[in-house]
């Protein structure tokens, strides 16, 4: 009895909710937030065939050149073409940011489903240990694993990776205790399924929402350490170019030439901003459509 | 409380000493030893002189002894000696610890009392005009990273309107408005990035706070309005502000690193990071160790204050 009438009372605040959110509508910011993320994407894929000039192509008889046009975006100290630089690097900093952020949310993924549905002394040990990671500032602990693997792209990643990996084991953990008692998952528990059944057929379809907004939030951070790892010298090495490393590199020139920083800069926060929007956007729209599909 | 008290310590200290044994675990993994770093330079062949230097630095000891060797000395204040700089860690350290504190305390003071301001400014109305102009600027402050807005600032303040020097290099013993002078830019640029993450859950909070029965009750019974803003709903939505506080000082030692590499300054970001140039283990553990258990201690501290603002969480 006391059930149907807490069912009853949920009814009534979900239509009142049903009448005030138009269902279904996609927000604004995930339409801006897409397309600039879509962009960096697309510059990601064809970026490098595209540039006027090679990006590592020296030109000696206008270093330093500013902004014309001949050189969009002027050029830097050995007479590089800095708008080609930028359009070539939008590779570099998406595919960093989106494996770095794909390695940490795959291996959370798996730490937290397993975490959360075993429980017991093995999720006590599992979450004892991402309280140690997560006890680290982000940028630090990625400064430390790349100081042990090496400097380069690939150990970026996989710091971004590790950095990653604890924060998504919790949202995904947690989400998965509130499915640990629910009756289908009970009743695949009668029925003999075996516990891998379980966590990727019965509960990883339930936990997709949290995941999509935990992932969207990565992916920004992702973009802050992969340009802040390359600034530190720690990230692509030179003559790649990386965002973050063509500030750092340039910076003695800033006074004189400032579209040296401009642009990359430019880059780094436009993508940002993007990716900001997108993840806020997605949280949004997907809380529409859990009310909308209640 | 005092009980909460001695369980949270009792926590920190754990904590700690797992984040002791990942530093030591991590560092370990570095690809050759602090005897190959010291002898690369002079030394071609692995000869006999590896032998006695790692004898010498305590090398040839199992890792559990080198491990504990390393707390115990920890405990009893020798952090150890640095190979590149051929000197005691500690006194190192601490002098870079002021240096990076001179940067941090100043900015999360400021960005602390500005955001709690602007929070509260723009929860008032929300989707107003100010709201809207809060929100762009702290939407902005969060996507910006610190070195491209240190560079920006740079650019602005110290080669165009040549308001501020563009390197904080500096001279002791020289006064507060030198220092003031000098820290000016780089303060700036960390009060912003914090401001940002800071303001917005404060904005939030408060919003969500201003929508409460008793918010509402107190309005209704005339008080004024200033007071009810302030000790009313601002000292509920407090509880969210104060962790992201502390989660903010985790981002802001990370932002310290970029700032005092962007302004040449030479803090405990720097160390970390020539420490990691140079190869100097004994420098990295240390200087790490000391970064992570201020963060740890932090976050203990807000814990602390957060059971001191609500009492419900002394009992759970």
């Amino acid at each position: 009895m006391a059930d149907t009438t807490i069912r009853s009372a949920d009814e009534v605040e979900v239509e009142a909710t049903r009448e005030v959110t138009p269902p279904r509508r996609i927000p604004r910011s995930l339409l801006i937030g897409g397309g600039i993320v879509g962009l960096f994407l697309v510059l990601a894929v064809i970026g490098p065939h595209i540039t006027p000039y090679p990006f590592d192509k020296f030109h000696f008889g206008s270093r330093l050149a500013p902004p014309s046009e001949e050189f969009w975006w002027g050029t830097d100290r050995y007479g590089r073409d800095i708008f080609s630089r930028v359009i070539a690097g939008a590779r570099l900093t998406v595919l960093m940011a989106g494996a770095g952020t794909i390695i940490g949310v795959a291996v959370g993924l798996l730490i937290g489903l397993f975490s959360g549905y075993v429980g017991g002394w093995i999720d006590e040990i599992l979450m004892r240990l991402t309280d140690i990671a997560m006890s680290f500032p982000g940028l630090l602990l990625a400064m430390l694993v790349v100081a042990a693997l090496g400097s380069n792209e690939i150990n970026a990643v996989l710091s971004i990776g590790i950095v990653f990996t604890p924060k998504v084991a919790r949202v995904v953990r947690s989400a998965t205790l509130g499915l640990r008692h629910v009756q289908f998952v009970e009743a695949a528990e009668v029925r003999g399924e075996s516990n891998s059944f379980i966590i990727f057929r019965e509960i990883l379809p339930n936990v997709w929402p949290p995941i999509i907004v935990e992932t969207c939030i990565r992916l920004s951070y992702a973009v802050l350490l992969v340009v802040s790892l390359s600034y530190l010298g720690l990230g692509a090495q030179p003559p790649a170019p990386d965002w973050g490393l063509m500030i750092a590199k340039e910076r003695a020139f800033l006074a004189t030439a400032p579209w040296v920083v401009f642009a990359p800069a430019a880059a780094i926060v436009s993508l940002i901003i993007g990716v900001n929007l997108f993840g806020d956007g997605m949280r949004e729209w997907l809380a529409a459509r859990k009310t909308a599909d209640e | 409380m005092l009980k909460y008290l001695v369980r949270r310590t009792g926590l920190l200290a754990l904590t700690l000493l797992g984040i002791s044994a990942m530093i030591f675990i991590i560092v370990q993994i570095l690809p050759g030893d602090a005897a190959d770093q010291i002898l690369e330079a002079w030394v071609e062949s692995e000869g006999g002189a590896h032998d006695i230097l790692r004898a010498k630095l305590g090398l040839d000891r199992p890792w559990y002894e080198q491990y504990f060797g390393w707390l115990w000395g920890i405990l009893h204040g020798d952090l150890g000696r640095s190979l590149s700089m051929d000197a005691p860690i500690g006194p190192i350290l601490f002098e870079r610890l002021g240096f990076s504190l001179r940067l941090a305390i100043p900015a999360l003071v400021i960005s602390v009392v500005l955001s709690l301001i602007l929070g509260v400014i723009a929860a008032v109305r929300p989707n107003g005009v100010v709201d809207s102009l809060i929100t762009v600027v702290t939407l902005t402050g969060v996507s910006v990273p610190a070195f491209v807005s240190g560079s920006l600032f740079i650019l602005i303040f110290a080669a165009w309107l040549n308001w501020f020097p563009s390197t904080s290099s500096l001279s002791e013993g020289s006064g507060f408005f030198h220092w003031a002078y000098v820290l000016a830019l780089p303060v700036a640029v960390l009060t912003l990035e914090s401001l940002a993450h800071i303001t917005r859950i404060t904005r939030s909070s408060m919003i969500e706070v201003l929508k409460t029965p008793y918010v509402r009750t107190a309005r209704l019974k005339g008080l004024p309005r200033r007071l009810v803003l302030y000790k009313h709903a601002l000292r509920n939505a407090m509880l969210p502000t104060l962790t992201v506080i502390a989660f903010n000082i985790g981002w802001m030692l990370g932002g310290v690193v970029l700032v005092e590499q962007v302004f040449s300054y030479p803090g405990l970001g720097s160390l970390v990071l020539f420490a990691i140039e140079q190869r100097d283990t004994p420098l990295l553990q240390a200087s790490m160790l000391f970064v992570a258990a201020g963060y740890c201690i932090a976050n203990a501290l807000a814990d602390i204050g957060y059971a001191l603002l609500d009492p419900r969480i002394r009992y759970t």
